[in-house]
């Protein structure tokens, strides 16, 4: 069916591209993609267009569109920082999917920035009955510290660093630290906080799927690490997690990709979304 | 801007038209021609700018996504040169519909400027310039980058030497996708098919070309076919074309205002 070009939000700002189900039925769930840090709405590597006619294909309609100031879409007015800014507009694409489609579950779909957005939303609205979360917000345990150090200290270009700021009259403390320092700069809200928050929308019913890539392996290589990480939480049956290694943050390559696509299909049609 | 559907009812693609903010009587209307792959999704904040720039200065313009590019329709396998090509020759009738214009310039960046040479071999009525921004003109020497690039990039983000990345794929020559993307079987023959013979006629009345490299060949084979040729010399840096600039607000400031200097130029 074909893709229909699609305004919401205030003053129709915020533009979208709407694939139609084939098939739809009123209480199929729908898909929402959210911008991939600056990334326009048709995702690194097109994975968004990519995933968004696939499952449209198979009875779920999507909807990839950009936030306030990315891609087609301008600046809201200045008042809200990203965050804020990023919930305001979420929220006004679940508004339209609903008015558009009639109510029906809602899942959000993003990697990295776009996870850490529909996770905010999820909390705040309970007409999200699903997430798609592709490398969120992720905890070091001590497994992946050790197997991440034991990599630093085998990193060449660490050392020449290392000597390099030495013999140029750096302090050895601060020296050592920038040699074990970590390249990420993402802010993370702390770990008690994030598995209290997921364990509330399981409690809500909120069906999660994580999937965390090669990108976070300093801080999560393995998938049985999360449960004891975040051991002390009630999730029920309400989270899949596992971690690929062998792929990278955006999904590179057409063998990631289509390794994506077939894990998100095999969710969708494992879970009920009510 | 509007945001619009237009082609074949088959083969919609996807484009965005940004209508002059003031009346300027000699101004052309503008063709933007997107890159391929991962240069198109690093170029589409900038062709965004530039498109408004232009559009302030008078001047219409329509920027749009190739059949099995960006928001269009088809798959990546389904995109090819001479489809690429035909499109070019779609949006520019496009534009001309929409805008009422009658003197159409087209920008074309690094593929998108191959592209907009061997359009322009059609003769389309109305088109008056052309602008080659980093053009890319040597289809193999293309494709051996976009593998370079390809494996240089997995081999930094899995921390792994080149010959590692290699040996660890079942498609060692990675001569079905780059950076994210698939290409074609038809893309590919006709990439290493192409040759500068195919341009054999005056590709438009001027041609300015806006490059930080050296490009002896193309303007050489430009002046044999009788072209008006105005080279712009820009910064070599790429800033805009690597992998830091995908989740920075990169604009080649400088690069834009030779582009719409070259564009004002050509009578």
């Amino acid at each position: 069916m074909r893709e229909q070009l699609v305004q919401f939000g205030e003053d129709g700002r915020l533009a979208g591209i709407l694939s139609p189900a084939q098939n739809d039925e009123q209480n199929t769930p729908v898909l929402v993609f959210l911008n991939a840090g600056i990334v326009h709405r048709i995702g690194p590597n097109r994975l968004h267009v990519k995933l968004a006619r696939a499952f449209s294909a198979q009875g779920f309609p999507c909807l990839r569109f950009d936030l306030s100031g990315l891609g087609e879409s301008p600046a809201a007015a200045p008042g809200l920082g990203y965050e804020q800014q990023s919930v305001v507009d979420v929220t006004a694409a679940v508004d339209f999917v609903m008015g558009r489609l009639g109510e029906r579950p809602v899942i959000l779909a993003g990697i990295c920035s776009g996870a850490d957005n529909g996770y905010r939303v999820a909390l705040l609205d309970e007409r999200i009955r699903g997430l798609i979360l592709l490398d969120p917000y992720a905890y070091q345990n001590t497994t992946a510290q050790i197997s991440d150090l034991a990599k630093r200290a085998q990193d060449p270009a660490r050392w020449r660093r290392l000597a390099g700021k030495l013999t140029s009259g750096t302090q050895h403390k601060q020296a050592e630290e920038e040699f074990f320092e970590d390249d990420n700069d993402r802010v993370a809200p702390p770990k008690e906080e994030f598995g209290a928050d997921l364990e509330t929308l399981a409690t809500r019913n909120v069906q999660i799927c994580l999937l965390y890539t090669s990108s976070v392996s300093h801080l999560i290589n393995d998938k049985v690490q999360f449960g004891k990480t975040f051991g002390k939480f009630d999730f029920g049956s309400a989270l899949s997690v596992d971690v690929l290694s062998h792929v990278d943050h955006i999904y590179t390559e057409l063998s990631a990709q289509s390794e994506l696509a077939d894990r998100i299909r095999g969710w969708l049609k494992t879970t009920s979304f009510r | 801007m509007t945001p619009i559907y237009f082609g074949p009812t088959e083969k919609p693609l996807y484009g965005v038209f940004h209508p002059a903010h003031v009346r300027a009587a000699r101004a052309p209307a503008i063709l933007l021609c997107n890159p391929f792959g991962v240069e198109a999704i690093r170029a589409f904040r900038i062709f965004r700018i530039l498109a408004e720039k232009f559009a302030q200065a008078g001047s219409p313009a329509l920027r749009f996504d190739y059949y099995g590019t960006g928001d269009s329709a088809g798959d990546c396998a389904q995109m090819s040169v001479a489809g690429a090509t035909e499109n070019i020759l779609t949006a520019h009738q496009e534009l001309i519909d929409i805008s009422g214009a009658n003197r159409v310039v087209w920008v074309g960046l690094r593929l998108g400027a191959l592209f907009a040479l061997l359009a322009s071999q059609a003769r389309p009525k109305g088109l008056a310039g052309l602008a080659l921004w980093d053009p890319v003109v040597l289809g193999a020497d293309y494709l051996r980058d976009l593998k370079t690039a390809h494996v240089a990039g997995l081999a930094q983000v899995f921390d792994q030497s080149e010959g590692v990345i290699l040996s660890k794929r079942k498609d060692a020559n990675f001569a079905s996708e780059a950076s994210g993307f698939l290409l074609g079987k038809e893309f590919r023959d006709q990439m290493l098919d192409f040759d500068l013979s195919q341009i054999a006629s005056r590709p438009a009345r001027s041609v300015a070309i806006i490059t930080g490299e050296e490009q002896h060949e193309l303007v050489s084979h430009l002046e044999s076919v009788s072209t008006d040729i105005t080279l712009y010399e820009e910064e070599k840096t790429q800033s805009w074309n690597a992998d830091a600039a995908m989740n920075a607000f990169v604009v080649p400031v400088g690069s834009l205002d030779l582009v719409s200097t070259a564009v004002g130029k050509m009578r």
